[in-house]
C-alpha cells in the first residue's frame, strides 16, 4: 500500500504552487504537489521552443478550426497562438457559465507549471496606497496587512526570482532587489523625453521583468530569442520549472503527482480541520484520498475557490470556510484595452541582436496628488514601440519589386500606450457552483456574474486622454485612440473571492492566508485578494505564499494548528 | 536548360553550320522535356483546394504581388501551396468560395477588356492589371465586393507566404528567427536582427 499521509499538500503548481512547495519543503516539511494536468520538463515539452516560422503548418496564424472547437475562449486571448496554444486548457473539458448579459472569459494553463509557463512575467509591488485603498475610500473590506508587512516578503521572493529593471523611477513602484535593466528603445526613448518634459509627474520605464539581465541563482540571463511564452529551456525567466521546483525537488522532501485533479478538501468536523484532500486520476479516473498536517490551496483563484464550494460539509453547506458567505464574491480583474498610438520619424534607431522579452510602463500618476473627479484608484500604461514589419506591406498601395525593396527595411516607427487599471471589488460581482453543469470529471462548473462599474469606465476615458496627450506632447503624429470592449477576466489577472481580512464575518482568510474557519487551510493564490491595485499581481501572490508559508509552519511547530 | 536557352546557345555558336532540320530536332527534344517536367509538376502539386486553372491564376498574381528579382519569388517559396492549404484547411468553406468568386469575376473582367484571361494575358499588361486592382482595393474603392475580399486576401496570404519562408525570412529579410543556439551562462545572442 502506498503511503498517502504527508506533512503538506499543495494544491496546484502554478506560480503560488511552485512557491508553497519550495518552502514547504525547504522548511523540512514532507510535502505532496497535486497538479490536474499533465507534466511538462523543459526541453522535451516546451515542443515549439525555437521553432522557426517556415516550420509551423499554418504559419503561426494557427490552427482556427482547432482552436474554434478545442478553444474558443482560450484563443480571445493574443497570447494563445499556433506556438503556444498547447499550454492553454481544453474549453470543451472545462466549460463553466455566466450571466447571458455578462461575458467573462477566463483563461487557464492546467499542467506542471500552470500559467507561470506563459505568463508575460511584469513583476511590480504594490503600493503602500493599494494596501490602504480599501480603508481610505471604504470602498470595501480593509485589507488586513500593509505594505510594511509585506516589504520584507518582497525583498525575499525578489532575490530568488531575479527581477530586471530601472531603480528609482517613482514612489508608485516601490523596487526592492532589481537586475540590471533593459534598454529602451528609441521610440520609447523620445516618449520618456516628451513626458519628462511636460508631465513631469508622470514617469516612464522599461517594463520590470521576471526574465534575468546576468546570471542569477545558477540560472543564465536571457538570450533574447523572443518566444518565452513557449517555454524557456535555459530557464532565463522565472517559472515553476525554471526556478520553484528545482529548489523543491533538491530539498528531497517533494512528492509531486501530475494528472492529480484535487476533487474537494476532507474537513473533520470534531477538530475543525482539514485532513487531506480527494483526488481523480485525469486519465484512470481512479480515486485516491492523500492526508496532511496541513494544506495550501493554490489552484489559481477561481479554481481554488471552486473546490471550496465543491467542498461543502454539513456545517458548512454554503461551501468549506464560508461561514462569512463572502466566498467567491469581490471577484476582480484589471480594465484595459483603451488606449492610443502614434507614430514618430526622424529618430536615431540601430539594429541589435535578439528581441526584448518586455515593453514599458508607465506607473499610476492619477488620484496620487490630487483627486480625479470622475473616478477613485488608479491605472498603468503599457506599451511598446516598435518599427512595422513586412506585414504592413498588405495595408498599403503597392506590389512588385518596389513593394519587395521597401519591405526589406522595417517601416515607421510606431508607439502603443494601453492602460490597465484598478477593478473595484464589489460583492455583486462573483462566482457561485453551477450544478447543473459538470467538467469532463463530472465535477460541477462554476457561474460567473461580473462586470465593469462606472469607475472603470469613467477610468478607461482618461487612461485614452492621458495616453494621447503623453503621445501628442513627445511629438508623435498620426495618433489614433481606441478603445476595445473587454470582458472580465481578459486580461488574465483574476483575483478576489476569498479575501482576506480582519474581520471573520466578512471575509475568509485572515492577515495570513489562513482560512478564519479552517486553521491549518491556506488559500494563498489570487484569491485571497482584498482589492486589485493596477500593478500585475502574481510577484504579491508570492509574497504572500512565502509569508504564509512561513506563519503556517511556525504555527505548526508551536502546536496551533 | 530551357528551350530558350538552347537556341540562344545555338545562335551563339552560330558559327556553327545548321541544318534547319537540326534546329527543328533540337526544338522537339527542347518541347519534350519540358512537357515531361510539366507532367511531373503536376503529380507533386495535388492542390486541395484549387482547381489546377485556379491555382495558375493564383501563382500568376502573386508572382506579380512579390517577384523573383536579384531574390527568390513567390512562385520559389511556393506560395500557391500556402495559400491552398490556408483555403483548403484555415478559412471557412464559404470565405474561401468567395475568395474563388472573386477570382473569377476578376478574371471575367479581364478577358471582357482584353479578350483574353489573365493566364494568357502578356507579364506587361497582367502587371499593369494588378497594380491598377492592387491600388482600387487598398483605397477601398473596388466595387466588386468579392473581388475586393479575394484580392486582399491574396496580398496578405502571398505576403505571409512569402515572408515566412525559409528563403523569405534568411535572404529576404536577413532575419533568422528565434535564436536556437545559445550558450549555458553566457550572454551575447547570435543570429536576429531586431531594429531599436
Ligand atoms: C498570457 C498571460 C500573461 C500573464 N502576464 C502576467 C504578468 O505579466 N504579470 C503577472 O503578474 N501576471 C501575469 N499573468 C497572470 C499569472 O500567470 C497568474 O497570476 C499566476 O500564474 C497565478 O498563479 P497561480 O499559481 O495562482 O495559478 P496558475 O499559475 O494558473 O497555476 C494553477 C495550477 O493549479 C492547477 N490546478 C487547478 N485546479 C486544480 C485542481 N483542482 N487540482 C490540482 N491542480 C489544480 C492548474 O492546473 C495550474 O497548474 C499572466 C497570465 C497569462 C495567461
Amino acid at each position: 500500500m502506498k503511503d498517502n499521509h504527508f506533512d503538506a499538500i499543495v494544491v496546484g503548481s502554478g506560480i503560488t504552487g511552485g512557491w508553497a512547495a519550495k518552502e514547504l519543503t525547504e522548511k523540512g516539511l514532507k510535502t505532496l504537489m497535486l497538479e490536474r494536468g499533465r507534466n511538462v520538463e523543459p526541453g522535451k515539452d516546451y515542443v515549439t521552443e525555437h521553432k522557426r516560422e517556415p516550420d509551423f503548418h499554418f504559419r503561426g496564424k494557427g490552427d482556427r478550426k482547432r482552436f474554434q472547437h478545442d478553444q474558443p475562449i482560450q484563443s480571445i486571448t493574443g497570447q494563445h497562438n499556433e506556438s503556444t496554444h498547447h499550454f492553454f486548457i481544453n474549453d470543451r473539458d472545462n466549460p463553466y457559465t455566466n450571466d447571458k448579459d455578462k461575458p467573462f472569459v477566463w483563461i487557464r494553463g492546467h499542467q506542471l507549471g500552470g500559467r507561470s509557463l506563459m505568463w508575460t512575467r511584469q513583476t511590480y509591488r504594490w503600493t503602500e496606497r493599494d494596501f490602504n485603498a480599501n480603508a481610505e475610500d471604504g470602498l470595501a473590506e480593509p485589507w488586513p496587512i500593509n505594505y510594511k508587512e509585506i516589504e520584507p516578503w518582497y525583498d525575499y521572493v525578489e532575490k530568488f526570482v531575479g527581477i530586471s529593471g530601472e531603480a528609482n523611477v517613482s514612489d508608485e513602484l516601490p523596487h526592492g532587489q532589481l537586475l540590471p535593466p533593459m534598454e529602451l528603445n528609441a521610440a520609447e526613448k523620445k516618449l520618456r523625453a516628451g513626458i519628462n518634459q511636460h508631465f513631469p509627474e508622470r514617469k516612464l520605464t522599461v517594463a520590470r521583468q521576471a526574465v534575468l539581465t546576468a546570471p542569477h541563482n545558477g540560472r543564465p540571463p536571457c538570450h533574447y530569442c523572443g518566444t518565452c511564452a513557449r517555454g524557456c529551456s535555459a530557464g532565463s525567466y522565472f517559472s515553476t520549472q525554471s526556478s520553484t521546483l528545482p529548489a523543491a525537488k533538491r530539498t528531497g522532501n517533494l512528492t509531486l503527482a501530475t494528472n492529480s485533479i484535487v476533487h474537494s478538501i476532507i474537513f473533520d468536523e470534531s477538530t475543525d480541520k482539514a485532513t487531506g484532500v480527494r483526488v481523480i486520476d485525469s486519465e484512470t479516473r481512479e480515486v485516491t484520498e492523500y492526508f496532511s498536517k496541513i494544506v495550501f490551496l493554490c489552484a489559481s483563484a477561481f479554481e481554488s475557490v471552486r473546490l471550496l464550494f465543491n467542498s461543502k460539509t454539513p456545517r458548512f453547506s454554503d461551501g468549506l470556510g464560508n461561514s462569512s458567505g463572502v466566498l467567491g464574491h469581490y471577484i476582480m480583474d484589471h480594465n484595459f484595452g483603451a488606449g492610443a498610438r502614434g507614430h514618430v520619424e526622424g529618430i536615431d534607431s540601430r539594429y541589435f541582436n535578439g528581441h526584448r522579452p518586455c515593453g514599458i510602463v508607465i506607473p499610476r500618476f492619477r488620484n496620487v496628488k490630487s483627486k480625479h473627479p470622475d473616478f477613485v484608484r488608479g491605472y498603468q500604461l503599457g506599451g511598446q514601440g516598435r518599427q512595422l514589419g513586412w506585414s504592413r506591406g498588405s495595408q498599403q498601395v503597392g506590389i512588385g519589386s518596389e513593394l519587395k525593396q521597401q519591405l526589406r527595411d522595417p517601416g515607421v516607427w510606431q508607439m502603443r500606450l494601453s492602460g490597465a487599471g484598478e477593478c473595484l471589488p464589489r460583492y455583486e460581482n462573483h462566482v457561485r457552483i453551477n450544478p447543473d453543469v459538470t467538467d469532463a470529471w463530472g465535477i460541477p462548473v462554476l457561474h460567473f456574474s461580473a462586470d465593469w462599474s462606472s469607475n472603470e469606465t469613467a477610468m478607461r476615458k482618461d487612461m485614452i486622454s492621458s495616453a494621447e496627450e503623453m503621445l501628442d506632447a513627445a511629438g508623435f503624429t498620426d495618433i489614433e485612440t481606441y478603445d476595445t470592449p473587454v470582458a472580465p477576466g481578459q486580461y488574465i489577472h483574476e483575483m478576489g473571492g476569498a479575501r482576506m481580512g480582519s474581520d471573520p464575518k466578512k471575509s475568509v482568510l485572515n492577515a495570513y492566508n489562513q482560512c478564519h474557519d479552517v486553521p491549518n487551510l491556506f488559500i494563498t493564490d489570487g484569491a485571497s485578494m482584498a482589492s486589485s491595485s493596477n500593478q500585475n499581481p502574481s510577484l504579491t501572490y508570492m509574497a504572500l505564499t512565502a509569508r504564509a508559508v512561513n506563519y503556517a509552519v511556525n504555527e505548526l511547530r508551536r502546536g496551533n494548528i | 536548360m530551357d528551350r530558350r536557352q538552347l537556341i540562344k546557345s545555338l545562335l551563339a555558336t552560330s558559327s556553327l553550320a545548321m541544318s534547319p532540320s537540326l534546329l527543328a530536332q533540337m526544338t522537339m527534344n527542347a518541347h519534350k522535356h519540358h512537357m515531361a517536367q510539366k507532367d511531373s509538376d503536376d503529380k507533386t502539386r495535388t492542390f486541395k483546394f484549387l482547381s489546377k486553372n485556379e491555382a495558375h491564376l493564383v501563382s500568376k498574381i502573386s508572382e506579380i504581388i512579390i517577384p523573383r528579382t536579384d531574390t527568390p519569388g513567390a512562385n520559389d517559396v511556393g506560395v500557391t501551396e500556402f495559400i491552398d492549404l490556408m483555403l483548403a484547411d484555415w478559412y471557412d468553406d464559404k470565405d474561401s468560395w468567395y475568395f474563388i468568386e472573386g477570382l473569377r469575376r476578376y478574371d471575367r473582367r479581364l478577358t471582357q477588356k482584353h479578350y483574353r484571361n489573365l493566364s494568357l494575358l502578356s507579364a506587361e499588361k497582367s502587371k499593369a492589371e494588378i497594380t491598377l486592382l492592387d491600388s482600387q482595393v487598398m483605397q477601398n474603392k473596388e466595387e466588386e465586393p468579392s473581388i475586393q475580399y479575394f484580392y486582399k486576401r491574396i496580398k496578405e496570404l502571398t505576403l505571409i507566404g512569402f515572408y515566412t519562408s525559409e528563403q523569405g525570412m534568411e535572404n529576404e529579410l536577413n532575419y533568422s528567427g528565434p535564436i536556437a543556439e545559445f550558450n549555458f551562462g553566457k550572454s551575447g545572442p547570435p543570429g536576429s536582427f531586431t531594429r531599436y
